[in-house]
């Protein structure tokens, strides 16, 4: 247990020279716009004097190691700039639009582990069967398909020509009122008042764009599953356990789909990469109120800090996720050590 | 060079054997063919202009006439559709081309120098890859400026990662082949024997990673127009075409939408296939 411990102090350590490159990443890109990035930063309509204070609170007319320093610094204290839009620190923009992202990208996930997963094992069980053949269309669908593609499709089918989903317009009708602040999820939080009417509306708005990037993440969380229970269910130790007359259903699911889980772990973070990129164009398609669609907002309108600040919270997050994924591997697997 | 081209010959006709036995990658490459072609000649022939807007005919259902429809300003969907292939190709291909010809110098470098040249190389493929790549790629249009340009290398940045992974891990390999060292010996200086000796033994492999990238990149680059970077309208492009369509999905113009996304998604369907068909040729172990 204490050499897990120190396993997973090793792994937090290793995260450190990342978040430093991601810093100087995002810096670098801060000041690659062409000419005074100052100007860039304080807007189209800004005068000479906010003009002069940004240029004072980057640092500009200092080195470039200072005013790196000066950048780290502010993101330290969580200062991402202002956003030129709203007028709002672009932390609080962030913040207050990061729960509508998280449910929805949570969601969409956990439909496509409780679909891919169970997919995967199917196909693996019964190579070349009607199962294995639908996972390989689903595999080759979903790697080949725009996901705003198959989301504005889900939409014409299930909203205009069936009528079973609402409007695509957010994470509630107009109808409702946002449940009290909890979580900030609003499924969750009209659950926990006992709201279930709002329950029923948030749900509602949430199944279509959930299922769109299920859809987008089923593809290799089942190929992934699937070879990896190949490799599993052929191996020595899956023969020796079906040979000492132990249950084919426990010699599956104990002993094969505990080794094959570490594959697909490690792959969890690629399918991360993909699943927050995505989710910036599932919330345009389905006006849902996240970062993905604030960062579009502030792209279109030139809002450089409120996308920079995005673009860092995103690399946090994914950082952050692809550590706890580490960490839960050195957890799960006994033969785990950080150099081999 | 006539001993050459004999060998070449019959190696085509090897490779012409194992496309025939797959039918799948012999489509891939009959589909990229016909995509090819409409890339190059598709504008010449397509029956309406483009980008030429007639509002007495907006928003038709397709019909004789107009195959796939019009849109809302009376344009032609199926010529918009034939000629944004050549813009959409050129966007991925530019991209792709760059990422291979950065990636893999970097990746050879890494593999054949080790070193610090690798632990700096592989630092910074492992930086660019611990951000989600799509909102990577905004960020950079967003600080580069909003143009296709910068769509292209925002395109080609966040796929150097996994040329350079590539071509790092054939150039360790080759590197302790016998003919490395007989190309040292006889008077090849380090850099020589990893261009020229090397570095053409690694292509095989960077060429399916190129094949399967391709798609990607479509898919990446019509992202990034569909939430409005890069092309302008009234440009033709398979995903500023779709965001122009998806305000009338709701009420039920689906045409628009459908056949420019139908045909980004086949066209990143037959890079996908094409790369499977290459990978086949390339790596006989996995060839199914």
């Amino acid at each position: 247990m204490r050499k897990k411990l120190t396993l997973i102090l090793q792994r937090v350590a290793l995260a450190l020279p990342t978040l430093l490159g991601v810093v100087i990443i995002a810096f670098a890109l801060t000041r690659a716009l062409p000419g005074d990035p100052a100007v860039y930063f304080a807007g189209i309509a800004a005068d000479e004097a906010s003009i002069a204070q940004i240029r004072e609170e980057l640092g500009l007319d200092k080195s470039i190691m200072h005013q790196f320093l000066v950048y780290c610094q502010n993101v330290a204290q969580g200062n991402l700039g202002v956003s030129l839009n709203t007028g709002q620190p672009v932390l609080d923009e962030l913040s207050v639009r990061v729960p509508a992202s998280l449910e929805l990208t949570i969601t969409g996930l956990l439909l496509a582990l409780i679909t891919g997963v169970p997919l995967g094992i199917l196909a693996a069980l019964k190579p070349n069967s009607m199962v294995d053949h639908l996972c390989r269309v689903f595999v080759t669908m979903g790697a080949s398909t725009p996901i705003f593609f198959s989301g504005l499709f889900l939409v014409f089918i299930f909203y205009y020509l069936l009528d079973w989903a609402p409007s695509p317009i957010g994470r509630l009708d107009f109808m409702f009122l946002p449940p009290p602040y909890a979580t900030g999820f609003y499924t969750i939080d009209a659950l926990l008042v006992g709201d279930f009417e709002t329950f029923s509306a948030a749900a509602k708005q949430i199944v279509l764009p959930a299922i769109t990037l299920a859809i987008f993440a089923l593809a290799p969380i089942a190929r992934m599953t699937r070879s990896s229970m190949m490799t599993a269910l052929g191996s020595e130790y899956v023969k020796a356990a079906t040979a000492n007359g132990i249950s084919a259903s426990k010699v599956t699911f104990v002993y094969a789909l505990r080794n094959a889980s570490l594959p697909l772990l490690t792959i969890m973070g690629l399918v991360f990469s993909y699943l927050l990129g995505a989710n910036v164009l599932v919330e345009k398609v389905f006006s849902w109120p996240g970062i993905g669609s604030f960062a579009i907002d502030s792209l279109v309108a030139s809002d450089y800090a409120a996308v920079q600040g995005f673009v860092l919270t995103m690399a946090f997050m994914f950082v952050a996720l692809n550590l706890f994924i580490d960490i839960l591997y050195t957890l799960i697997d006994p033969r785990v050590s950080v150099d081999g | 060079m006539a001993k050459f081209s004999i060998m070449s010959s019959k190696r085509i006709a090897v490779y012409w054997y194992i496309l025939s036995q797959n039918p799948i990658s012999l489509f891939s490459m009959l589909l990229f063919a016909l995509f090819s072609l409409i890339a190059l000649i598709g504008p010449a022939l397509v029956p309406f202009d483009p980008i030429a807007s007639n509002t007495a005919i907006a928003l038709q259902p397709p019909n004789y006439e107009h195959w796939f429809g019009t849109d809302h300003l009376g344009r032609d969907v199926f010529s918009r559709v034939v000629a944004a292939t050549r813009l959409d190709f050129v966007i991925a291909l530019s991209a792709v081309i760059i990422s291979f010809v950065v990636g893999s110098a970097l990746g050879a470098v890494a593999g054949y120098y080790g070193g610090w040249y690798d632990r700096i190389i592989g630092r910074v493929a492992d930086t660019i890859l611990a951000f989600p790549l799509f909102v990577l790629a905004m960020g950079i249009v967003a600080a580069l400026g909003n143009s296709l340009v910068n769509v292209i290398y925002a395109t080609a940045i966040i796929n150097i990662p996994f040329y350079i992974r590539v071509a790092r891990a054939e150039v360790s390999i080759q590197r302790t082949q016998q003919y490395v060292q007989a190309a040292i010996l006889s008077g090849n200086s380090s850099l020589q024997t990893l261009m020229f000796h090397v570095y053409p033994n690694c292509l095989p492999a960077l060429m399916v990673q190129l094949s399967l990238n391709m798609g990607w990149a479509i898919l990446n680059a019509a992202g990034l127009s569909f939430i409005g970077l890069g092309v302008r309208p009234p440009d033709a492009e398979w995903g500023i075409m779709v965001a122009e369509g998806a305000n009338y999905i709701i009420s039920g113009e689906w045409w628009l939408v459908f056949f420019p996304g139908f045909t980004l998604m086949l066209a990143v369907f037959c890079f996908n296939l094409l790369g499977d068909a290459l990978r086949d040729l390339v790596d006989p172990q996995k060839r199914t």
